[in-house]
C-alpha cells in the first residue's frame, strides 16, 4: 500500500510540475475538463492504493456490453 | 489541424494505419484466435480482414462525402449537436478502453514472462509516460518515428518467422473445419473486433492527410490494411505450424516461437527480439489511441488544441491500466470477448449508421438537383 501511495505521490507530482504553466494559461473549458479529468483519476488511484476491486470502466463495459458479448460467444462454442 | 506541424503525408497516415493495425495485434492475436478457431484461425483472419475492408470502404466514403471532416465533425452535421455528445463519449469509453488494454498487456507480457519480480504499474507508468509525451509532440513528430519503428518491428518479427522455418510442419495446418464451422466463425468474431474492426477508430485520424494532387487516399490505405493484415495471417500460420493444436495454449505466440529457435550455437534465445518488437507496437498502438481519445475531447468540447489535456488523460489511463483487470481470466474475457462485441456492434454499427444516413441524404440532394434541372 506504501509502494502504491508512493507510486501516486509521484505521478500527482510530476503531473503538478509539467502542467503548471500550460494550465495557468489555458481557457476556462479547458481548465474545466482538466479537473473533471483529474476526478476520475483520484478515484482510480485509490482504487490502486487501497487495492480495492471497485467499480471502473471494465465494470461498466461489462454492465453495459457482456450479456450479448457473452451469448454470441455461447453461440459459437 | 490546420497548422502545417499537424498534418502528415499520405505515405506517412499510410504508415500509421500499419502501425495501429499490426501494433500489439501481431504478438497477441495468434494465440487466442488458435485457442478458439484452431487450424481455421488464419481463415477467421481472411473473413476478418473481409469485414475491416467494408469498415474501411464505409470509413473512406464518409470521409470523402464529408470533405476530410472528423468523426465528431460529420456525426455533428448527421445526428445533430446534441445527440453527438452521447456518441462522442461512447466513443471516448471505447477508447479508454482499448488504450488501457494495449498499455496493461506490457505489463502483463513483462511480468509473465521477463520480468517476473517487478510490479506491472512500473511498466504501465513508464508505457503511457511515453505514449504521453509522444502524443504531445504532435501527429507529424509521431509519423515520422512510427515509420522507423514499424520497420524495426516488422524486421524483427519477420527474421523471427523466417529463423523458424526448420521447426515448421506445414502438415499441421491440417485438418480444417475438424469441429465444424462454429469454432471458425468464433475466431471470425475475435478478430473482427480485434484489430481489423478498430480500424472504425482510426478514422479520427483521416482528417490530419493532406493529399497531393493525383494521390488517392483509398488505394494508399487499402494497400496498407492489405499489407497489415498480411502481417497478422503469416505469423498466425506459423505459429500453428510450430505448434499445431499447442499454439492456442502458448501465450505470447510469437516469443514462444522465438524460444524454440537454436540454430548451431549461434541463433539462440532469440526472445528478446521480439520482445522488442511487441514492445515497440504496443507503445505505437497505445500513443495512437490516446492521441485519438485527446482529439475526440479537444473536438467534442471546442477547445483549444494546446496539448493541456494530453497528460491528465494519460494519468486517467495508467491507474485504468492498474486496476480495470482483476485477473488474467477477466483480462481474457473483456480484451477477446465483450472488447470483440464492442468494436462490432458499437463502433461499426455507428459507423455503418453514418454512411446510410450520408448515402440518403446524398441520394435526395441529387434528387432535388435532377428536379431543378428538368
Amino acid at each position: 500500500m506504501l509502494e502504491n501511495l508512493l507510486v501516486v505521490v509521484i505521478i500527482a507530482m510530476a503531473l503538478l510540475f509539467a502542467d503548471r504553466r500550460s494550465f495557468a494559461r489555458s481557457e476556462r473549458r479547458t481548465k474545466v475538463l482538466y479537473i473533471l479529468l483529474l476526478l476520475p483519476a483520484s478515484y482510480l488511484s485509490l482504487l490502486f492504493i487501497l487495492q480495492l476491486p471497485w467499480f471502473n470502466i471494465g465494470h461498466l463495459t461489462k454492465a453495459m456490453y457482456g450479456w450479448p458479448a457473452r451469448q454470441i460467444v455461447a453461440l459459437l462454442k | 489541424m490546420s497548422s502545417d506541424r499537424s498534418t502528415i503525408n499520405l505515405r506517412q497516415l499510410a504508415g500509421l494505419l500499419c502501425c495501429y493495425v499490426i501494433g500489439s495485434a501481431i504478438v497477441f492475436i495468434p494465440n487466442p484466435l488458435t485457442a478458439a478457431a484452431g487450424n481455421d484461425a488464419w481463415i477467421s483472419m481472411t473473413l476478418a480482414y473481409g469485414f475491416g475492408i467494408i469498415m474501411l470502404t464505409c470509413v473512406l466514403y464518409l470521409h470523402n462525402r464529408h470533405d476530410g471532416a472528423s468523426v465528431i465533425a460529420y456525426s455533428r452535421k448527421l445526428i445533430g449537436r446534441t445527440a453527438t455528445y452521447p456518441v462522442g463519449l461512447l466513443y471516448i469509453l471505447m477508447l479508454f478502453f482499448a488504450a488501457c488494454a494495449v498499455n496493461a498487456s506490457i505489463g502483463d507480457f513483462f511480468t509473465s514472462v521477463m520480468m517476473k519480480r517487478t510490479p506491472s504499474y512500473i511498466f504501465h507508468t513508464i508505457g503511457m509516460l511515453l505514449s504521453a509525451l509522444t502524443a504531445r509532440s504532435g501527429i507529424r513528430v509521431m509519423a515520422r518515428m512510427f515509420f522507423l519503428l514499424l520497420w524495426l518491428m516488422l524486421f524483427f518479427s519477420l527474421l523471427v518467422m523466417i529463423l523458424a522455418i526448420p521447426i515448421y510442419q506445414p502438415a499441421m495446418l491440417l485438418p480444417l473445419f475438424e469441429n465444424g464451422i462454429k469454432p471458425m466463425l468464433h475466431g471470425l468474431f475475435i478478430s473482427a473486433g480485434f484489430p481489423f474492426g478498430e480500424i472504425v477508430i482510426f478514422a479520427m485520424l483521416l482528417p490530419f492527410v493532406r493529399l497531393q494532387a493525383g494521390q488517392s487516399i483509398s488505394k494508399a490505405l487499402y494497400a496498407s490494411y492489405s499489407f497489415s493484415a498480411l502481417m497478422l495471417i503469416v505469423p498466425t500460420i506459423c505459429t500453428i505450424m510450430a505448434f499445431g493444436p499447442a499454439a492456442g495454449y502458448f501465450n505470447y505466440s510469437l516469443y514462444r516461437l522465438s524460444i524454440e529457435i537454436h540454430i548451431v550455437e549461434l541463433f539462440q534465445r532469440m526472445e528478446a527480439i521480439i520482445g522488442i518488437a511487441l514492445i515497440l507496437g504496443s507503445y505505437m498502438k497505445a500513443t495512437l489511441l490516446l492521441f485519438i481519445i485527446y482529439q475526440c475531447l479537444i473536438q467534442l468540447f471546442n477547445l483549444k488544441d494546446d496539448h493541456v489535456l494530453m497528460y491528465p488523460l494519460s494519468v486517467t489511463c495508467i491507474f485504468l491500466s492498474a486496476t480495470m483487470f482483476q485477473s488474467p481470466a477477466d483480462f481474457q474475457e473483456q480484451v477477446y470477448t465483450i472488447w470483440p462485441f464492442t468494436v462490432i456492434v458499437v463502433g461499426g454499427g455507428l459507423i455503418l449508421l453514418f454512411t446510410l444516413i450520408t448515402w440518403i441524404k446524398h441520394r435526395r440532394y441529387l434528387q432535388a438537383e435532377r428536379g431543378d434541372t428538368s
